[in-house]
């Protein structure tokens, strides 16, 4: 994985008064001249990596202030994490969506991802601090039983991806949401899911996933639809705007806990039965390579 | 100096401590000429230097001879410091290596040589028969769009950009890209249980690079039929790479104990080394030349090697995971970004001294047997249990002294 690809720091910028709700928040773009106003005390936080990243140069050029970034010195009444799943087909753009809401841009080249990427970015929404670990997961089929199942563990919400012009796609949407209730992510569960159908800039005639099917496939499945695109800059505020709703979704719904042992340990007994009988099977074979 | 460059590579300790040698050959070179104060460096590319010359003078000696004789030697100069050092070699070693790969699991000792001369004779037995089936099932370019992984392929080739080198022009780019399609569903056909992953794309996009489209496919094939891949291409993952990764803890309990507890207490899992083995870490490694370097030993070694240089790389990171916040998803991430510059010769002389302190065959039975009863145990706990009388000794202790006191005392003072 090159280093562009990976997180980019969040920049920590001068405490200044927050938008009132986050649906004011403004795109980074807008900010800037905010930015140039307020003292200049852009700071980079290092990467945990020993060595120094040489490719993003673009980066350290322009640093943009990503909205609802966190400010350096201040005490927030509360703190609180949540771990974000991007499931869907390969190649419908998951690691584009991840990238952008986590960093801010497109990414310039991106590559199959091989088992699952990790982002972070960190908001403040009404006076609280909020981290959203976004899981990037492999799309093909083989990785999606053995691999991906390990990251449903104590998912705060769910994201599939579709891609607007593969209908392909669409229609694995089914198997991926069998899946994801096979871990017991179901919809009257408490864990939020949206649907993002994604590339909706491109153009592919009667190929293209009609918006008006799409919401009654969310409908029936009780998630919330909405449709962008990772690389067009004119949708980057939606792809912004799609996670912070998410995020504004997942702070109201549980205010006090994200989520107690009780609820931790029943959610963990579920998932036990349903892998019971896959272990059972596992057991039985020696260890072969 | 031939000698010293075909002596077997013994597992010395000292490898362990030589933690800052510079990646590869060509970026030795170009260290060299920017900071010429540096008698190491000029050390190493001289020493780089004359293995390329000892190469070219082996190629040259045995020009007209079928090179898989030599294949003691070909290894040796492959899992040796530097490796194959050029491109030039590999296209040529590579094709070699790659019909005599090493399919039992010891690296070391005198006997696995004559196995392996048996092996790779049976195997080039093998060999001609899949390369006469291979000419007579000529499949044509709409049999191959027609194989049910084309599209996958396609799609993860078309994604490649990041890995090719910086001197391959856009337009040399999209040849090579449009020839690695059909040569990896080609790779795929060759037995009609393969399973493609998408990884397996990297695997056969660096063969392309270092071979030419002539050279690669049957270098593919074979590391697909033969090699590590097999089991990958054949079997799920799940039964295959992420077993073989389970091993990386076995190998990290007995040379880092305190890394693997750590790991192990975050429940980091394997998944950050999973594209390690499948893609022989051309995936997660930045330069070409590190790739190309890993490629030379894997080729020449066991199948089991790819493990053993994963857990080489998590022991050479050791400090920047012991620093790194104790939550799972940090270290993830931390080990899922290889760092640009790497030691790989010194982790390459890691992984061969660990899987000849830790042989696969034990490695693979007793020792992770032995570690699974040690993780399942439950934590002991800190406390130390009471042994079983301690209550009626201290009883009896305690009132015997206050008897004898009471006694001592009452004699110094009588009443």
């Amino acid at each position: 994985m090159s280093t562009q690809d990976s997180t980019s720091p969040t920049v920590i910028q001068a405490p200044k008064p927050l938008p009132a709700q986050f649906v004011t928040a403004k795109h980074p773009d807008e900010e800037t001249t905010a930015t140039q106003a307020a003292p200049q005390q852009l700071e980079r936080v290092p990467y945990p990596v020993a060595t120094t990243p040489t490719v993003p140069q673009e980066v350290i050029v322009a640093p943009k202030k990503m909205a609802l970034a966190p400010s350096a010195n201040k005490n927030y009444k509360q703190k609180r994490t949540f771990k974000v799943i991007i499931v869907g087909d390969a190649g419908v753009g998951k690691t584009c969506l991840s990238f952008r809401f986590c960093c801010g841009k497109f990414p310039e080249h991106t590559e199959a991802t091989i088992g699952v990427d990790f982002r972070e970015r960190s908001c403040v929404i009404e006076n609280e601090l909020l981290k959203v670990q976004l899981w990037d997961t492999a799309g093909q089929e083989r990785y999606r039983q053995s691999i991906v199942a390990h990251y449903y563990r104590n998912v705060n919400a769910t994201v599939f991806v579709y891609d607007v012009t593969n209908r392909e796609s669409f229609q694995s949407l089914n198997a991926w949401i069998r899946e994801c209730e096979k871990h017991g992510l179901t919809s009257d569960s408490n864990s939020p899911r949206i649907l993002i159908g994604n590339k909706c800039d491109l153009e592919n005639g009667q190929e293209k996933v009609s918006m008006d099917e799409a919401q009654i496939f969310a409908d029936q499945n009780n998630m919330a639809l909405f449709e962008t695109s990772a690389k067009s800059q004119s949708e980057a505020d939606h792809v912004e705007s799609i996670f912070l709703t998410l995020l504004h979704k997942l702070q109201q719904s549980k205010p006090m806990h994200v989520q107690t042992v009780d609820e931790r340990q029943k959610s963990e007994q579920d998932r036990l039965i349903l892998k019971a009988s896959e272990a059972a099977k596992l057991e039985e074979e020696g260890f072969c390579c | 100096m031939n000698s010293s460059f075909s002596e077997p590579n013994t597992p010395l300790r000292e490898g362990l401590g030589e933690k800052w040698q510079t990646a590869s050959c060509s970026d030795i070179g170009k260290d060299v000429f920017k900071s010429e104060s540096c008698p190491l460096a000029r050390a190493k590319f001289t020493a780089l230097r004359h293995k390329r010359e000892a190469i070219d003078r082996f190629l040259k000696k045995h020009k007209n001879e079928n090179l898989a004789i030599y294949i003691e030697e070909l290894r040796d100069f492959a899992i040796s410091p530097g490796g194959l050092v050029d491109d030039e070699f590999r296209a040529i070693i590579w094709p070699i290596l790659s019909s005599n790969l090493v399919n039992n699991d010891d690296l070391d000792d005198v006997s696995s040589s004559y196995d392996s001369d048996f092996e790779s004779a049976q195997s080039d037995f093998d060999e001609t028969p899949v390369q006469d089936q291979f000419h007579e099932v000529e499949l044509t370019r709409e049999d191959l769009m027609n194989h049910k992984e084309w599209h996958q392929v396609e799609l993860d080739v078309n994604r490649t950009l990041a890995r090719f080198p910086p001197n391959i022009t856009d337009v040399h780019r999209e040849i090579l890209q449009n020839e690695l399609i059909p040569m990896i569903v080609r790779v795929l056909s060759a037995n009609p249980r393969f399973n493609y992953y998408q990884g397996f794309h990297d695997i056969c996009l660096t063969v392309l690079l270092v071979c030419g489209l002539k050279d690669a496919l049957p270098v593919c094939i074979n590391l697909a039929k033969n090699g590590s891949f097999n089991n990958y291409l054949l079997k799920t993952l799940e039964k295959s790479v992420v077993r073989e990764l389970d091993l990386l803890y076995v190998i990290l309990s007995r040379v880092e104990p305190q890394l693997e507890k750590v790991m192990r207490s975050v429940e980091l899992g394997t998944m950050f080394a999973l594209s390690w083995p499948l893609t022989w870490f051309s995936h997660s490694l930045q330069k070409y030349q590190q790739i190309v370097r890993f490629f030379d030993c894997l080729l020449a070694s066991s199948p089991l090697l790819p493990i053993y240089l994963s857990s080489a790389i998590v022991v050479y990171r050791r400090a920047s995971i012991l620093s790194c916040e104790r939550e799972m998803p940090f270290i993830h991430r931390l080990l899922t970004e290889m760092p640009r510059e790497l030691p790989i010769d010194a982790i390459i002389k890691d992984a061969v001294y660990l899987s000849k302190l830790i042989p696969p065959c034990l490695l693979k039975t007793r020792y992770l047997n032995e570690y699974r009863k040690f993780v399942s145990k439950p934590p002991r706990t800190s406390v130390k249990a009471i042994p079983r009388y301690a209550l009626q000794f201290m009883f009896v202790a305690g009132t015997v002294g206050a008897a004898a006191g009471f006694l001592f005392f009452k004699q110094i003072n009588p009443m």
